[in-house]
């Protein structure tokens, strides 16, 4: 089997188990609309305020959704000793581990951005807003789920890892979260918001650069220590 | 170049006994610095002209938060040299930086916000350098957590090593990205990276107080990292025989 | 010394609250630094030390034991 079906045949299957598991699919995105549901009932249904908030809501739930299913990425595998067993076989280490932030992302970080214009529309942001909040959502996430496996991998062999897993990942969500929300503000003022993609970019190629390194060496260290 | 001074080095027991010879010295010029500078800077310099005598915290706050920024850098860069050369010293040395680090990051914040009530008004501005001061705080303490997390000692640190250097690569991107969100937000308009150029009688006891401050923690380090050897070499014959509990 | 009077160095004109405030902190924080290893490390001997006795203990009972 070549390195690349190998990738294939972890992805197919995680995507599968998903699938499966109807839960693990809807719960994020309940969770999702509920937390930006929460600003409004909070701060108060003045439109003015929810139209300055609107994209730091979408996006702060957004990153939480995220992280809520960041915990169990590894620990059903580790648990189950299968994550031994793949780290064991020919393909190398990090390979898996992309393939697992792929199914992450494919299960979690894709819904919730095509869900993020309902939300977005329930702010009162503008509909020309829109592009920017599903581009930088789409650029965004993926960087979340390759951050956020980091912080999975470290924690993955701790019984209580789900908070410090926020602990960990959650500062370093800071620069997405801040650029993301940039690129929206831009786009409800009517400024150019391609800028802001394209930092969003040079982050994604950065995070798929050095997170799969990253990834792997936390997750040995997890499983050999 | 001689590489058995550097494998020597990275033996516990060779670093014990050398950091028991230093310990004294940068102990006494530690705490001799810091009384000086902060004696010097609390009592016999003049008051700034803008913000009288407030100012005076700024021996406090420049040192702690330098050494903040630096153990972080410091630690982030054992620690990949205790990942990539499996250095068991360098492991103990992240665990011990954290918590220090950690420390003097919140007493950076803690004094900048004191600093800011009679000088601003507010205890608090979201400024550029508040914000990427509290989450280093953030980053530290994540460190920290990570650490007592794991039973293991030798998995925490390894795990630590890990995320610090993951640390290190976010850290200009958060320095940066929070630059930008900064002017961005127009909206605290006090900007606190304006400092006319220091009046000598004042920059002098500041530098004797950073210089303080850097042998302090290099002091509290060794010793934290002396008391970690002794923990992780305790079956060792020489940690039993220098303990007097010979077996 | 800059100021007059021991009230006027108490009160720094208005200022002394937040600047003896700052500075017990700074000493707090620097006197945890340096307790905290201190203590530590006695712990630590401490403890190993104990276990030797305890094992040596146990060693001089099975040696008598084993007359």
């Amino acid at each position: 089997m070549s390195v690349s079906q190998g990738v294939m045949v972890v992805l197919r299957r995680d995507l599968h188990l998903a699938f499966r598991n109807r839960g693990d699919l809807i719960n994020p995105l309940i969770f999702f609309m509920l937390v930006a549901t929460l600003f409004p009932l909070g701060v108060g249904p003045d439109p003015d305020t929810l139209l300055v908030m609107g994209g730091g809501v979408i996006w702060v739930s957004a990153l939480l959704a995220n992280l809520l299913a960041m915990d169990s990425l590894f620990r059903s595998d580790f648990e189950d000793g299968s994550l031994e067993q793949l780290m064991l076989g020919p393909q190398p280490l990090w390979m898996i581990a992309m393939a697992k932030v792929i199914s992450h992302w494919l299960v979690t970080g894709l819904p919730l951005t095509l869900l993020s214009p309902v939300l977005a529309i329930m702010f009162g942001l503008p509909v020309t807003a829109l592009p920017a909040i599903v581009a930088t959502l789409l650029l965004g996430t993926p960087l979340l789920s390759l951050i956020g496996a980091i912080g999975a991998g470290l924690t993955v062999g701790l019984r209580k890892g789900g908070i410090l897993l926020s602990l960990l990942t959650l500062p370093l969500y800071i620069p997405v979260l801040i650029i993301g929300t940039g690129g929206i503000d831009a786009a409800v003022s009517e400024m150019v918001w391609s800028g802001h993609l394209m930092w969003q970019g040079v982050l994604l190629v950065l995070g798929v650069t050095f997170a799969p390194l990253a990834i792997s060496a936390s997750l040995r260290v997890s499983i050999s220590g | 170049m001689k590489w058995t001074f550097f494998h020597r080095m990275s033996s516990p027991k060779w670093f014990y006994d050398f950091s028991g010879k230093c310990l004294p010295w940068v102990g006494v010029l530690a705490l001799g610095c810091i009384a000086t500078g902060l004696t010097w800077g609390l009592l016999f310099t003049p008051p700034d002209y803008l913000q009288g005598n407030s100012y005076r915290i700024i021996f406090l706050h420049v040192p702690s938060a330098s050494l903040a920024m630096t153990v972080y850098v410091g630690l982030a860069i054992t620690a990949g040299i205790g990942y990539i050369w499996k250095i068991k010293l360098a492991d103990m040395a992240v665990s011990c930086l954290a918590p220090i680090g950690a420390s003097f990051c919140a007493l950076a914040l803690i004094t900048g916000s004191i600093w800011g009530k009679p000088t601003w008004g507010t205890w608090w501005v979201w400024d550029a350098r508040l914000t990427s001061m509290l989450i280093l705080l953030f980053l530290y303490l994540g460190l920290v957590a990570l650490r007592e997390a794991f039973d293991s000692k030798e998995t925490a640190s390894r795990a630590c090593a890990i995320l610090a250097m993951v640390g290190l690569v976010n850290i200009p991107i958060i320095k940066f990205s929070v630059d930008w969100w900064n002017t961005l937000h127009q909206g605290a308009t006090i900007k606190m990276t304006e400092r006319p150029s220091m009046a000598l009688e004042m920059l002098v006891p500041l530098l004797v107080s950073i210089a303080g401050f850097y042998l302090f923690c290099l002091f509290v380090f060794l010793l934290r990292l002396r008391a970690e050897i002794i923990s992780r070499e305790q079956r060792t014959s020489w940690v039993r025989s220098l303990l007097g509990a010979k077996s | 010394m800059y100021f007059d009077s021991i009230y006027e160095l108490l009160t720094m004109g208005g200022h002394g609250p937040y600047v003896w405030a700052a500075y017990g902190i700074g000493l707090s924080v620097l006197v945890w630094n340096l307790f905290t290893p201190i203590f530590q490390g006695r712990k630590t001997a401490d403890a190993i030390r104990r276990n030797a006795r305890r094992e040596q203990l146990r060693h001089e009972q099975l040696q008598r034991e084993g007359r």
